[in-house]
């Protein structure tokens, strides 16, 4: 998010309990800002599973082929060598490397598919603004509601957020027109 | 978070049946000894290493859980000890073999018998290792330790079921720690000695690996079956999602190594292309033994691995018990492989007496399991792990 509202809580309970109570009131673009993981919290944020599986995964086919085929174009058609009397399609031989282009494929793409997926490297955004957020690094836990989310009136917001027990409430980024 | 885990009372049907089953089987077998007594023993060693290998698996996994103070396996780490708990019938089940060492192991036992010179010398000058006194003395060594290991954390964790302070004290761990690589040593010496010498020409040095691998999948696939039966028959309450994600993982990394052992094995084996390693594969690629090869490759291999890769079924305990089932049975084809394609003379890959030697082995295992666990609840109650290892959750 680049505009919203956050909200700072002592404890990992207390923002698991608020993001539980602001579902449970309508609000869907909710976002939390943890020091570490926290369990439990992609359940209460109502967060799916990662789409990168399965992105990757035509990565990781297409890396295997390709592997294969390099291999079977050089040895067994462009340029076939007897070694040792053995097959120029040498398909146990092929394999490693077949093996480790899948690796590699997949491993290439996951990562940049992260990235883009992810929105990184992200240098600056609104919310490093707001004055106490940087210890969403450290000891505290920050709640965000997205500019974006329909339910979001900020009065209403501020008090809800309050009365969950917020220590601080700031909204990030330009302030809404 | 408690559960009361309520003591297994049940089995009564599970012992006579099994019981049953082996009577039916053992009877069968005494039928194959007058119709064709090398092929019975071929059936019972295939039989009988998969279950020892399978129990030791679970031996191994049992461990290695305690030495690495794991949290989550405290769980099901009842049932590996039942498992474990099959042991001394295995050593007694061995017994059978010694009538058949010499349809087994005939050609190291007497290799003035052998024709070709150049593979009596070979075998001639394996002698010093692979001779019956000594092989006796391995096989001793070997239930040996595998049951005194096996005894020590069985004891050791029921005892702690009557009282706590005997739970939370570390003695299981430094056991464990002291035994893994006594009980990893044996079990690949018990696989040179058992499976490797049937072609004592032949020699690999992935083979122990081979085994391991297989042995410890069919404990973790067998692990989760059971907890997937406990927890539906009400014994195992608190038995979340994330405990058979955590299974189905360990299934499929294993699944892999064991693939990884099997290729490599293969394709050192093919890319050197020497005659006295080759045997083993020539063996194994023509007729309807190359089929053989096929299905194992497709049902140890490629099949659990396509299955278990998916996300949803590993935390689906029904599904994920499916596919463990199958890993049990794929590994028996995997020793079946090993075992009977050695057996002298071409013959048929399948035969009654493989049925008959699978239930004369399994059948009274299970039974005398199902007996051992009587009486006692389905988890270490007392281990201070446990309410943490029933909060446990992996996304």
């Amino acid at each position: 998010m680049k505009r919203g509202l956050l909200a700072e809580f002592e404890t990992p309970e207390a923002m698991l309990l608020a993001i539980a109570e602001l579902r449970s009131r309508g609000y869907r673009r909710l976002d939390a800002f943890t020091p570490y993981p926290i369990h439990g919290v992609d359940a209460a944020l109502g967060l799916g599973r990662s789409p990168l599986t399965w992105i990757v995964l035509p990565f990781a086919i297409a890396g295997a082929a390709g592997g294969y085929l390099v291999q079977w174009h050089n040895n067994a058609y462009a340029y076939p060598l007897n070694v040792g009397g053995r097959p120029a399609h040498a398909a146990p031989a092929f394999v490693p490397i077949t093996f480790e282009m899948m690796v590699l494929a997949s491993a290439l793409a996951g990562f940049v598919v992260m990235l883009f997926l992810t929105r990184l490297p992200e240098l600056w955004s609104p919310l490093f603004d707001v004055p106490g957020f940087e210890r969403a690094t450290i000891d505290r836990f920050w709640i965000g509601i997205d500019a974006r989310d329909p339910a979001l009136i900020r009065p209403l917001a501020e008090r809800d957020l309050t009365d969950l027990g917020a220590l601080t409430v700031a909204w990030a980024g330009e302030a809404r027109s | 978070m408690t559960f009361r885990i309520p003591v297994y009372r049940g089995g009564r049907a599970i012992v006579t049946r099994s019981v049953g089953l082996a009577l039916v089987g053992a009877a069968l077998l005494v039928v194959g000894a007058f119709v064709d007594r090398e092929r019975l023993f071929y059936a019972y060693l295939a039989a009988y290493t998969y279950a020892v290998t399978t129990v030791v698996g679970a031996l191994l996994f049992l461990m290695i859980c305690h030495a690495m103070s794991a949290t989550w396996p405290v769980a099901v780490r009842r049932l590996a000890e039942a498992i474990v708990g099959a042991l001394p019938l295995l050593a007694v089940l061995f017994i059978p073999l010694l009538f058949g060492l010499d349809a087994l192991y005939g050609e190291w036992l007497h290799p003035e018998s052998i024709d070709d010179e150049h593979v009596r010398a070979v075998v001639v000058h394996k002698q010093p290792y692979l001779n019956l006194p000594f092989f006796l003395i391995r096989t001793g060594i070997y239930f040996a330790v595998w049951l005194a290991f096996g005894a020590l954390l069985r004891r050791g964790s029921l005892r702690g079921d009557a009282s706590p302070a005997l739970a939370s004290s570390g003695r299981l761990r430094t056991i464990s720690i002291a035994g893994l690589p006594l009980v990893a040593l044996t079990l690949s010496f018990a696989s040179f000695d058992w499976l490797m010498s049937l072609a004592p020409t032949w020699v690999s040095t992935m083979f122990p690996v081979y085994v391991f691998a297989g042995g410890f999948v069919a404990a973790i696939a067998l692990l989760t079956v059971l907890a997937f039966a406990a927890e539906r028959a009400g014994f195992l309450p608190g038995l979340r999602t994330s405990h058979y994600y955590a299974l189905g993982r360990l299934l499929l990394a294993f699944t892999i190594f064991w693939a990884y052992a099997a290729f490599f094995q293969f394709m050192l084996i093919w890319i050197a292309n020497k005659p006295e390693e080759v045997e083993f594969y020539l063996l194994r690629s023509h007729g309807p033994w190359g089929t053989a090869t096929l299905v194992l490759v497709l049902a140890r291999f490629v099949i659990p691995f396509a299955i278990l890769l998916n996300y949803g079924i590993k935390r689906r305990p029904a599904w994920l018990s499916a596919v463990a089932l199958w890993i049990v049975v794929a590994h028996y084809l995997d020793m079946h492989w090993l075992v009977v394609p050695e057996a002298p003379g071409a013959r048929a890959p399948l035969h009654w007496l493989d049925l008959a030697a699978l239930l004369a082995v399994v059948g009274p295992c299970v039974a005398f399991t199902a007996l051992r666990l009587r009486g006692k609840p389905l988890a270490p109650i007392n281990d201070p792990a446990l309410p943490a290892a029933f909060r446990y959750e992996s996304l």
